[in-house]
């Protein structure tokens, strides 16, 4: 049995899609535009001497050059088909929604280890171990771990090996 | 002979051993923790060997140095995460041979490459460090600095496997990203918005951009595209020992690649990183199937690893014979050893000429022991992907984000993580490569600091009195490397090229179940 | 099986370990100074000269002040981000850190909240003079040839990087001696005296360790310093060759956020200058080819807030 073969029949690849497509060259494009700006309006402590290269130059040059390109890919993205994207495979029902969970979960766990520390009951509390600990355990409760022996075994341990590591090993101040 | 009895003799104790096994176990483990580099393990293993003499010290911190070499690669094939920047190529070709079921094969091949790629370039510290030291500096200036870059830079055709355009401009966003921050030559701020994070020479954090561009973006890529039915074929299937075709079919790219990283670490501005990024793209063109490169073609990780472990003895090379760090990891390197009263320098090969020998030998040393290790813990490295997704990304995820944190202790490095996690989607899902953009990144501000002090140096001098025939050479093959595949493209029809290709694939692939089959049968 | 008591044995451990360090009990009130750990905050990549500086000088404070100093690597903008936090922390001295020449100079070169006023300065630790290099074939042989050359031709000079100390110090030689000298920014001293090396740029401005580091390779022609250095004894300062008063040095310092109680900057002062005298600092800045060079906390004030005027003046 070749490789191939397993690939195969794995999973299918997304529809190509000139409007995606369109949609990105064109996204490419205004993004270049607003750097074309930016890089126009950079505020130099010193002129530069002659035939030197001040700060705007390769910015400017760099933009001027995307939008270049963008207008290329987006000429081609109207007038030839869509590219096939046999290098992707095709979004999954309920990939979103996993995606937006990690993400929350992970700005809620950033703020959380931001604070740092909360002194209560006359002790500072290291809130990152207690922090990773929960979101561990949402997020392997959104990717769909059963059974409580998931819940003990895995987000527990595994946060305090991480703060073992880092902050008492490492020394690094979490 | 006296010099090498007596630097090798200085290896001979239980202490020497200890340390080595130390710096062993250091560098594979921080090797395979993204975000935690080798120069962060050497600068922390700096503190403690300060306090022991300086053979038992350098043990350590160069071991470390080589070890990491080897222990990055493994996230890199596994999990499309370089676990130092010198393994960014590593995944172009190892993580999807890891997809296709061949992770043992990558990690084993690319073991056994690196180590042939240290070993090569040690032979320049041994044999002529301080002249051809000499030679780098006297030759790679400004100018040839800046022509090298830029020829670095075509690799991006390369790496844009589908469309050239969407890695062009792939690239010209990774070149703008490096533009953030303190421009050098003038010390003005660009695009930082008032946020003094950004305003360092640095701007926006390699670390962080790589960490999220491939590590982050597969994760979140994986939780989209996952489906309950869906097979892993990851550990599932595989050879791990490379078959005597493998083998010799690896002796061409290891050529190739190997000059590239031998270059490459005698130039101070040009590690690993860049190194296997243009070994890579050197030896895909060389070859008879380009179009098989990224893909998970063996030839692809024996190329990117070769050449980025070759910089090893170029950089050490630099650093130790002229005192200018051929790397980040030597930078800390020579911290350490102006604390124990040794001043790397052309001195340092005339005053302690048997330190040079020790050294050489620690490095080889542990060459040997950190591709033995590698080898044995091969087969448990690839199990750890059987764990079930539902653990497998929530540890994939925080150990990203404390591998960010690590590197600046500074929350805003991970926030920059993540936001490059999501971008790097989005990329991702519209074809726009992610190789592009990091390389854009890494070589952008080098060209354009070169550029700019060039520029200066030109004043009052005549054109060919600045830019030398070597840098006038690279520029050229800059332009060669740029133009030649557009010709090509057009004269060969796209459906001759298809079927060339498939054959070619259908080839390999024969070729593979035929060796597997021999393989079983033994 | 064995897994699942290797989990339960981490998570045993973990435990232990987090009674240990994540929970401990807030200091109360009124004792004194030092009660806690001391935050030693430095501006730099772990391995750099500041952090082994920072680190010399950290084992030695915590014997005299008998609790752990632990140094903190707070990288990025140039050393901005540290110094901002530094000056926003409490007022009670637990949080010091490593204060660089470039403490006076982010105001003016970067924006930064960074200005003298912000900080209380305890003592000057080390300083590295600086030196000016041409390569060993240059045709330059004395600081006079250099200097009467400059004064004709705009010669180029590298240094360690834009807003760098060495920058400011290629101007602060032009504005005193008349010279036109063009600064080149690289990346990095070593890489600076290199480029003097090959002849890429006329000469470099560096610290003294990094120009003798490159051996015969450079000749050093002038020494940026009230005296002459030990390693480089025939190699005159700028007074003795020119007679233009020019100093210029890449010093460094110890100092915590304003306002904080007399009692503790005294305490700290004390330690600092205790530690600064032990052998084994002195040993560490030699062999880094620096010089220890101590300042009490009144006069690395004055020298700070003087340092800031002159690099406003140059760089601005």
């Amino acid at each position: 049995m070749t490789d191939a073969a397993v690939i195969a029949d794995d999973t299918e690849s997304p529809n190509p899609s000139r409007t995606m497509e369109i949609v990105a060259a064109a996204a490419s494009l205004a993004f270049m535009g607003l750097v074309l700006g930016l890089a126009l309006n950079i505020s130099l402590r010193a002129e530069a001497g002659p035939g030197q290269i001040d700060a705007k130059f390769w910015p400017t040059v760099l933009a001027i050059t995307g939008i270049g390109l963008s207008l290329a890919q987006l000429i081609v993205a109207v007038v030839r088909p869509a590219p096939e994207r046999e290098d992707l495979d095709a979004l999954q029902s309920g990939g979103y929604r996993r995606v937006g969970a990690t993400l929350i979960a992970t700005a809620l766990f950033v703020v959380a280890w931001n604070i740092g520390t909360v002194i209560a009951f006359g002790y500072r509390i290291e809130l990152f171990p207690i922090a990773a600990t929960i979101f561990l355990a949402v997020l392997i409760a959104v990717y769909g771990a059963r059974g409580w022996k998931a819940y003990v075994f895995f987000p527990l341990p595994m946060a305090l090996l991480a703060y073992l590591l880092f902050s008492v090993v490492l020394r690094i101040p979490l | 002979m006296n010099q090498l009895i007596e630097g090798l003799s200085a290896l001979a104790s239980i202490e020497v051993v200890l340390c080595l096994l130390l710096g062993l176990g250091l560098g594979l483990l921080v090797g395979m923790f993204p975000g935690i580099t080798a120069t962060m393990a050497v600068a922390l293993a700096s503190g403690f060997t300060l306090t022991l003499d300086p053979v038992p010290g350098l043990c350590v911190l160069l071991t470390i140095y080589v070890a990491a070499n080897f222990g990055d690669r493994v996230p890199s094939i596994l999990i499309n995460t370089p676990g130092t920047p010198a393994s960014i190529a590593t995944t172009l070709d190892g993580y999807p041979m890891a997809k296709q079921g061949k992770a043992g094969l990558a990690l084993t091949m690319s073991a056994f490459v690196t180590a042939g790629g240290v070993l090569l370039s040690m032979v320049i510290f041994i044999a002529a460090a301080v002249p051809i030291a000499t030679i780098a500096r006297d030759y790679f200036r400004s100018p040839e600095l800046f022509a090298l870059v830029v020829f670095g830079l075509t690799v991006m055709i390369g790496i844009a496997s589908n469309s050239v355009l969407k890695g062009l401009i792939a690239g010209v966003i990774g070149l703008l990203i490096g533009s953030v921050g303190l421009y050098s030559a003038t010390g003005d701020q660009r695009f930082t918005f008032g946020i003094s994070e950004l305003s360092g020479s640095e701007g926006v954090s390699f670390l962080a951009v790589i960490i999220g561009l491939f590590g982050v973006t597969e994760l979140f890529d994986q939780m989209l595209t996952h489906s309950k039915s869906q097979i892993k074929p990851i550990s599932a299937l595989g050879r791990w020992w490379p078959n005597k075709a493998e083998f010799r079919s690896s002796l061409k790219p290891f050529a190739v690649s190997s000059g590239v990283g031998l270059v490459a670490g005698l130039v101070p501005a040009a590690g690993g990183d860049i190194a296997g990024l243009i070994g890579w793209d050197r030896v895909r063109r060389m070859s008879k199937h380009p179009k098989s490169f990224g893909k998970g073609n063996l030839e692809g990780v024996v190329a990117a690893d070769t050449a980025s472990s070759a910089t090893l003895g170029g950089s050490l090379t630099t650093t130790m014979a002229l005192g200018i760090p051929g790397d980040s990891v030597m930078a800390v390197m020579i911290g350490s050893m102006l604390i124990w009263g040794l001043n790397p320098g052309p001195q340092l090969f005339t005053t302690r000429p048997d330190l040079v020998v020790t050294m050489a030998a620690i490095m080889i040393i542990a060459v040997v022991l950190s591709l033995i290790a590698s080898i044995v813990r091969m087969k448990g490295m690839v199990k750890l992907l059987d764990t079930p997704n539902h653990y497998l990304w929530p540890t994939i995820l925080l150990f990203c984000m404390l591998g960010t944190y690590a590197t600046t202790n500074s929350i805003f490095t991970v926030v920059t993580m993540l936001v490059f996690g999501v971008v790097g989607v989005v990329l991702k899902r519209v074809g726009i490569p992610a190789g592009p953009v990091v390389l854009g990144l890494l070589l952008g501000p080098i060209a354009e600091e070169n550029l700019a002090r060039t520029l200066v140096l030109q004043q009052g001098r005549g054109f060919f009195e600045v830019w030398s025939p070597i840098a006038l050479a690279f520029l050229a093959l800059a332009a060669i490397s740029l133009i030649v595949p557009m010709l090509r493209r057009r004269k060969g029809s796209t459906l001759e090229q298809k079927v060339a290709d498939e054959l070619a694939q259908a080839e390999t692939s024969a070729l593979d179940s035929y060796n597997e089959k021999q393989e079983n049968t033994k | 099986m064995r897994k699942k008591s290797l989990i339960t044995g981490v998570a045993g451990l973990a435990a232990l370990a987090l009674a240990v360090s994540g929970c401990t009990p807030v200091a109360e009130e009124g004792g004194e100074f030092p009660e806690n750990d001391i935050r030693l905050i430095i501006q730099a990549d772990p391995g750099g000269g500041s952090d082994l500086s920072s680190r010399a000088l950290a084992t030695e404070l915590e014997g005299q002040l008998g609790v752990s100093v632990i140094p903190e690597n707070m990288p990025g903008a140039s050393g901005a981000i540290a110094m901002e936090y530094v000056g926003e922390q409490a007022a009670d001295g637990y949080t010091i850190g490593f204060a660089p020449v470039e403490v006076a100079m982010l105001n003016t070169t970067q924006n930064a909240n960074v200005l003298p006023e912000n900080y209380t300065f305890i003592g000057q630790i080390m300083l590295a003079p600086g030196v000016i290099t041409v390569a060993a074939d240059s045709p330059y042989e004395t600081l006079e040839d250099l200097i009467a050359a400059g004064k004709d031709e705009a010669l180029t000079v590298a240094n360690s990087g834009a807003g760098s100390i060495w920058e400011a110090a290629a101007l602060g030689i032009n504005k005193e001696a008349g010279t036109q000298f063009t600064p080149v920014a690289y990346d990095g001293g070593a890489t600076a005296v290199s480029a003097a090396a090959s002849g890429e740029a006329d000469a470099a401005v560096s610290g003294g360790g990094e120009a003798i580091a490159q051996g015969d390779a450079v000749r050093i022609l002038g020494v940026m310093h009230d005296e002459r250095l030990e390693q480089i004894s025939d190699v005159p300062t700028f007074q003795e060759a020119i007679g233009a008063d020019i100093q210029f040095g890449g010093w460094g310092g110890i100092y915590t956020t304003k306002d904080i109680p007399e009692d503790v900057r005294a305490t700290l002062e004390e330690a600092v200058a205790t530690s600064v005298e032990s052998d084994s600092y002195k040993e560490f800045q030699e062999n880094a080819g620096n010089l220890v060079v101590y300042k009490d906390s009144e006069e690395f004030t004055a020298f700070v807030n003087e340092q800031f005027e002159l690099y406003k003046e140059l760089l601005g």
